[in-house]
């Protein structure tokens, strides 16, 4: 890493570290996992860790809403209103190249994305070691929550740079967020019903699709032989196992954090 | 009285190994009905047949090997074996290879005994009142469908199976057979931790069935009564805690029913006109589906049982209503009502239909989704519109208030052991 990434990626950290959503995320992820702690309690006594798998749904729900938009947000932002109100001109005519600019820009990102979801998830974490959740599921669960929040910025930052105002990038990140996370589901849905869509669509959707694969993982962290997913769960894992599940959507999300990465790196920071 | 004393003044201990016997089979031919054979510690060859009313007695480290093949002990008189290790039986399914088989006689006690490897464990044929306690019985590591029963009765009435430990067989079943009674045994890593096929009048209380592919399967049987039992983790494609196929007269009461794909399985149960199936004060929390019937399963009444936190709490298979059935006084882990008047009971009846699970039953394909956003989004438009609501699935008048976890856990406590 250069001098110039570094240094940018520390003024970037230190603009998060200012911005309000920085905190109002960190609070609302702190306050999600007070909510767990809570709710979890009473029926772990029951049953060990299992009595909270549907606890542990929710938090998938809770993730799959939040952690891409508190990514999305503050990176597609983190580029294009620069561009709007001319900093990124005066930072582009320091002796650094477009490249530089962005890498540094995506470091200091991500570190200040996954610092306010690894202080939200500790709660989490703290709740579901006390009531006897293996220490592996609970690292298995915050690697997939970091790699999500990492595609987003990946994408966000990317969008970000081929925007020309933040409200264009913000609102094509939420656009792709909700097809990714729902409208590509449902339509998905809607021709399995109508069309009968063979089965591997839905897997090879789950696979392609970030939000999927982050849910999928998770599930199957959760739920070894998968039959929480039904038929074609089972099937997969019969065939795959859990674990080769499990890594081809830690992989699918790896994946997509390098081509957002890549191709705004590619395409470098003009004005 | 003077026959009974004079009876066992005579009867004699025959022992096998040092000093005695070499051969365990030589020691029994010697016995006359009544004698107890024991059997020192050291390894013995079978096949051995017992023909007459004896005690067969192991030592600590008596083991009797059948060596891989065919049935290592055939009982066919009405006697005693306990404290036996018997192993390695054949691995025929023509022949049935057994640990012990009993054949054609009555009152046969079989107990603190120990079966490795072994196609059946204890296969009781036309031998009714028969004991079999305390036995452990592991089978042979065989896939699936060629393992043989951990204990298998046939057409053998008034059979108590009581405290035994079976893994990694097939079955524990109980065909043809009537007024037995199975209790305190535990169940793991099997087929079916218990199965009843054409047996009726039958009765199983506080046994443990964990980590098998069902818990329990009862098959076109009838009047069976069921109590203070756990069935957990039954997982996988065909997963079931309980299942019921043609099944008349159940009464299930106080079982523990936790963690399986799905909890209770209704198919044509009861298929008898004018016969009621009863479930109550059971705890059925965190499978996948709490009960799934099929469409036209009706006369089932499920009252005071406590459904927590299931994915889904019931589903009717192909999708359709559940109300043929009476649901009463149950507490849902999913309902959102009222107590104002504080009777205990909800002010609003707990109604159940969401979009998500109507089109899972119609399309299994499609629990694929489970736990996305689109499933949210799916069922949050049908609360929107409530055209595209399903018709319930459920409908309970007064659903309980308390779900008394906490009393629950020390239920749950007492069964898991």
């Amino acid at each position: 890493m250069s001098g110039a990434v570094g240094l940018l990626a520390g003024r970037e950290l230190a603009s998060a570290l200012r911005a309000r959503w920085f905190w109002a995320y960190s609070v609302i992820f702190v306050l999600a996992g007070v909510g767990f702690v809570v709710l979890a309690p009473g029926d772990a006594a029951v049953y060990g860790y299992r009595s909270f798998v549907k606890a542990l749904v929710g938090v998938v729900h809770l993730a799959l809403l939040f952690v891409p938009l508190m990514a999305l947000f503050p990176a597609a932002a983190a580029v294009a209103e620069e561009r709007e109100n001319g900093v990124l001109e005066y930072l582009l005519a320091q002796p650094v190249d477009g490249g530089e600019v962005y890498a540094g820009k995506w470091l200091g990102l991500a570190v200040s994305v996954l610092s306010s979801v690894t202080l939200g998830f500790l709660v989490v974490a703290g709740a579901a070691l006390w009531r006897g959740v293996p220490w592996l599921l609970v690292l298995t669960l915050y690697l997939f929550v970091a790699l999500l929040a990492l595609v987003f910025v990946s994408l966000g930052l990317w969008l970000s740079s081929v925007s020309a105002t933040r409200a264009r990038a913000t609102t094509l990140g939420i656009s792709i967020w909700l097809v990714f996370a729902a409208l590509g589901t449902l339509g998905l849905m809607l021709a399995f019903v109508r069309l009968g869509v063979p089965e591997w669509l839905l897997v090879g959707w789950a696979l392609v699709n970030p939000v999927e694969a982050f849910r999928l993982g998770v599930v199957v962290a959760v739920d070894g032989d998968a039959s929480l997913l039904g038929p074609v769960g089972v099937a997969l894992v019969e065939r795959l196992g859990a674990l080769g599940i499990g890594f081809l959507a830690a992989a699918s999300l790896a994946g997509w954090v390098a081509a957002g990465w890549w191709a705004g790196r590619w395409r470098g920071l003009k004005m | 009285m003077s026959a009974l004393c004079s009876a066992l003044l005579q009867a004699a201990q025959l022992v096998v190994g040092p000093g005695g016997f070499p051969a365990v089979q030589q020691a029994i031919d010697a016995a006359r009905p009544g004698d107890t054979v024991v059997v020192s510690a050291g390894t013995y060859g079978g096949p051995l047949h017992v023909s007459k009313p004896v005690v067969l007695l192991g030592q600590p480290g008596a083991v009797i090997s059948g060596g891989g093949r065919g049935t290592v002990l055939l009982v066919s008189a009405p006697a005693t074996v306990r404290g036996l290790t018997i192993v390695s039986s054949g691995e025929d399914q023509s022949r049935e290879d057994a640990g012990i088989m009993v054949v054609g006689a009555e009152g046969v006690v079989l107990e603190d005994n120990r079966l490795e490897d072994v196609l059946f464990g204890i296969y009781l044929k036309q031998a009714p009142g028969a004991v079999i306690r305390r036995n452990s019985i592991r089978g042979k590591p065989l896939p699936l469908a060629r393992r043989g029963d951990g204990i298998r009765l046939w057409y053998s009435d008034r059979g108590l199976v009581e405290e035994n430990e079976v893994a990694d067989s097939r079955d524990l079943v109980i065909w043809f057979s009537s007024h037995t009674l199975v209790r305190g045994n535990t169940v793991t890593a099997s087929r079916y931790g218990l199965h009843y096929m054409y047996s009726n009048h039958n009765r199983f209380e506080g046994n443990r069935f964990v980590g098998n592919e069902v818990g329990a399967f009862i098959m076109y049987s009838g009047d069976i009564i069921f109590e203070r039992n756990l069935f957990a983790e039954s997982r996988g494609a065909l997963g079931r805690g309980i299942g019921f196929k043609d099944a008349d007269s159940i009464v299930a009461v106080n079982n523990v029913i936790v963690n399986n794909a799905v909890g209770i399985s209704l198919d044509n149960s009861p298929h008898l006109q004018g016969v009621f199936n009863r479930f109550s004060g059971n705890f059925i929390a965190y499978n996948d589906v709490g009960i799934s019937l099929l469409p036209s399963v009706s006369r089932n009444w499920f009252y005071d049982n406590r459904l927590v936190d299931n994915m889904v709490p019931v589903e009717v298979s192909g999708g359709g209503s559940a109300l043929a059935n009476v649901w009463q006084g149950n507490y849902w882990s999913e309902y959102a009502g009222f107590d104002r008047d504080g009777d205990g009971r909800g002010d609003t009846p707990f109604v159940w239909n969401r979009l998500s699970d109507d089109l899972i039953a119609k399309h299994p394909a499609l629990r694929w989704f489970t736990g996305s956003l689109a499933f949210g989004v799916l069922d949050l438009i049908a609360r929107a519109f409530p055209l595209l609501m399903p018709q319930p699935v459920v409908v309970d008048s007064a659903p309980r208030i308390e779900s008394k976890l906490w009393e629950l856990a020390a239920g749950v406590r007492s069964v898991s052991r």
